[in-house]
């Protein structure tokens, strides 16, 4: 199936057809008015007629009219661009063509970057319009050259490269045309210099700032003061890495006048992908008033690379050491765990002048990292407090801070117990220390430290927190060195708790406790003596039956009957009725020990006869006690 | 002619005003019925013609469409088959049937 005309296409052809049998005078004036129309079919038919070498032959007239032609002709005159860049080119290069501007037009609209030598001919025509169309083109010519120019030096790594002549000429025209500023006042030329980048600096400072207070060099840094345009913050930075000091303090004066935090925020980006002796130099030309003013306020919204070039360089600053900490202070309110690192070593390697308030928030950031380094900061400065500072990081996710936590927290707690230890009654010592166990598991290494105090009082208590948690087996070591500390009431508490089975050398100690000169050393040791259930002892703990002292003999009774020896209950009898109280009183507790029937039988008979209140009592004690063989 | 020399026969005067204004009579207007403008004139409505005749155009058509280019340019009317713009222009006398009719014949797609 061919092709179907529509109707418009087959009058305006038939009208064509008849047109072009007319004088060509009359036909030029038909296709004009027709390339005026807003309507493509008209449009196109014109256009044949006019292109067609054989009838009107006119390109000219086509770009008289390029303007108005609607995207169906357009297309059909871009298709052909470099016949009507010629005729136009042409047009333009004669002088004053009147219909110039549409020349221009076409130019702009078909010309690739070699046509910006054409239009720069236009940058100084005497028509508003024409210099409107061919700054407008240049503009759009020269940005494409600057993505191409960063293209292309992205694609060298950085490395410089040679312009094509093409690019060379289009780089000379802006040149040109930047110089030209006085005359058309563009700023988007200005915005170029940025884009170009590095590339415009030997404009800048070849023909820009050169001349000392010239309009142009004026209106670029009025510009650069005002500007946000992308590479504007290259720019200055390059400036200011000039080897002209008169750069480098326009750039600086530029950056004085600058206050919006997005600008300060882009240019520390930009700083920080300088090498670092480029970084110091941009330091050295703001100077550190300068750079306080500009950066402390953005210091929290800096990309953390930023942040970390900015922190160097306030580290490089001669401030008093609390001022610097100030300064250092403000990373710590970063949000990113890295530059709070780093602004906490400096802080560190500071000393901390001023205190240690502004760290400690961070012990709540959410890295683990950076609380972790807050936390050993707290431990290893030896906070007063420590403990409350690091309890809320019990319920922490890292098993490490954890661990710092639950050793600080429970070091504290220790210590608090220790120091109440004292006002606590019995039962409530052990039910504490029983619950320190729990959340502690360090607890047995902290009573080990303890118990090597030099404070006599506080190896005691640790003794008795040991008895409390049954702990002695893990203690063992450093309980037998117990056994021959100078304080009579540690050593008789280490031979009470410490487990003897199975060590030659407790035995030992324990012979030379039996001679101890303090009476409860000697019972202390009867009782160990007991707990070995070995009859072959009941040799070595009978004379103990006559020991002056009432708990010794009492013991050694006491003992002696558990290893076997029967007649050790005689002894207690004969103490029952003793005239010594305390001898009446230890024997009393001794028979309730023993709890055989005739001990039971001797205390029901004592207890009416005795007249000691404190004897009795103990005697109704004991009777509380279960017989032998039901307990 | 005989009419003339009779009169000059008979009132010599009169008959001399008579030849005279008949002359230049003539010679005013013969320019006027000769004039390039009539020419082009009549050559745009040959032309007119021919171009509605190719697209069809009714005699009342080609009246309208005739009105609204020498509206435009007197001196070429036969731009109106170019101009769809000039149909848009107010006439009173054009009926609007006939102007859709035009734009339907020559430029509706």
């Amino acid at each position: 199936m061919g092709h179907r005309p529509d109707c418009a296409t087959v009058s305006i052809a038939a009208t064509f057809t008849c047109l072009v049998g007319l004088p060509q005078e009359r036909l030029l004036a038909c296709c004009e008015a027709a390339l005026a129309e807003p309507l493509e079919a008209l449009q196109m038919a014109a256009l044949q007629v006019l292109a067609d070498t054989h009838k009107a032959n006119r390109l000219d007239l086509i770009v008289d009219h390029f303007p108005s032609l609607l995207p169906q002709p357009q297309a059909e005159v871009r298709r052909r661009s470099e016949e009507y860049l010629r005729v136009a080119r042409s047009k333009i290069v004669a002088g004053r063509d009147p219909r110039r501007l549409a020349a221009f037009r076409l130019v702009a609209a078909l010309g690739d970057l070699s046509s910006v030598e054409l239009l720069q001919v236009g940058v100084a025509d005497p028509l508003p319009e024409v210099r409107e169309v061919v700054l407008d083109a240049l503009v759009q010519h020269l940005r494409g050259l600057a993505r191409d120019l960063r293209e292309e030096r992205a694609m060298a790594g950085g490395a410089g490269f040679e312009k094509s002549p093409t690019q060379a000429a289009a780089w000379q025209v802006f040149g040109a045309v930047v110089k030209q500023f006085a005359s058309h006042q563009r700023v988007e030329f200005f915005d170029l210099l940025a884009a170009f980048s590095v590339y415009s600096m030997p404009l800048i400072t070849g023909s820009i700032l050169a001349p000392r207070d010239s309009t142009l060099g004026k209106a670029f840094l009025n510009w650069l003061r005002t500007t946000t345009t992308e590479g504007c913050t290259t720019l200055l930075l390059s400036m200011m890495c000039d080897k002209s000091t008169a750069v480098q303090r326009a750039a600086a004066q530029v950056l004085r006048e600058r206050r919006e935090q997005a600008f300060a925020c882009t240019f520390a980006a930009e700083l920080a992908q300088l090498p670092e002796d480029k970084q110091d130099m941009v330091w050295f030309v703001i100077g550190e008033p300068l750079w306080l003013q500009f950066m402390t306020p953005v210091v929290g919204m800096l990309e953390p690379a930023a942040a970390l070039a900015v922190l160097r360089l306030f580290c490089q600053g001669k401030f008093a050491p609390e001022a610097l900490q100030g300064y250092l202070e403000s990373f710590l309110r970063h949000q990113d765990w890295k530059v709070q690192l780093r602004a906490l070593d400096q802080l560190q390697a500071l000393g901390f002048p001023g205190g240690f308030a502004a760290v400690l928030p961070l012990l709540a950031v959410p890295s683990p990292r950076v609380q972790m380094a807050v936390a050993e900061l707290v431990v290893q400065k030896d906070l007063p407090d420590r403990v409350a500072l690091l309890t809320p990081l019990l319920g922490a996710g890292d098993p490490g801070l954890r661990r710092i936590a639950m050793r600080e927290v429970s070091k504290g707690s220790f210590a608090r117990y220790l120091q109440r230890f004292d006002r606590m009654d019995p039962k409530a010592r052990q039910v504490a220390a029983r619950a320190l166990a729990k959340i502690d598991d360090q607890l047995l290494e902290r009573l080990g430290e303890e118990i090597e105090s030099l404070d006599a009082l506080r190896r005691l208590k640790a003794l008795q927190v040991v008895e409390f948690l049954d702990a002695a087996e893990s203690l063992r070591g450093p309980l037998l060195e117990l056994l021959a500390d100078p304080d009579r009431r540690v050593r008789a508490t280490a031979i009470r708790i410490v487990e003897w089975s199975g060590s030659v050398e407790g035995i030992k100690i324990l012979l030379a406790a039996l001679a101890d000169p303090d009476r409860r050393i000697r019972a202390n040791a009867i009782e160990a003596f007991e707990q070995f259930d070995d009859p072959s002892y009941v040799q070595l703990l009978t004379p103990f039956l006559r020991d002056q002292d009432n708990r010794v003999r009492a013991n050694a009774a006491k003992a002696l009957w558990n290893l076997g020896y029967e007649q050790a209950l005689e002894v207690l009898l004969e103490m029952l009725v003793e005239p010594d109280e305390l001898m009446r009183l230890s024997a009393a507790w001794a028979l309730g020990e023993v709890g055989s029937a005739a001990a039971r039988e001797a205390l029901v008979q004592r207890e009416p006869v005795e007249r000691s209140e404190r004897v009795r009592k103990k005697i109704r004690e004991a009777y509380a006690l279960p017989p032998e063989g039901t307990a | 002619m005989s009419a003339l020399a009779i009169l000059a026969v008979s009132s010599p005067g009169l008959a001399a005003w008579v030849w005279g204004g008949g002359c230049l009579a003539i010679v005013v207007a013969l320019p006027l019925l000769l004039s390039r403008r009539a020419i082009a004139q009549r050559t745009a409505r040959r032309e007119f013609g021919r171009l509605a005749a190719a697209n069809d155009l009714t005699r009342a058509e080609a009246r309208v469409l005739w009105r609204f280019g020498c509206a435009a340019d007197p001196s070429q009317p036969q731009l109106a088959f170019v101009r769809p713009t000039l149909l848009d222009s107010p006439d009173r006398r054009a009926a609007p049937e006939i102007v859709q009719s035009l734009r339907e014949k020559l430029f509706a797609p």
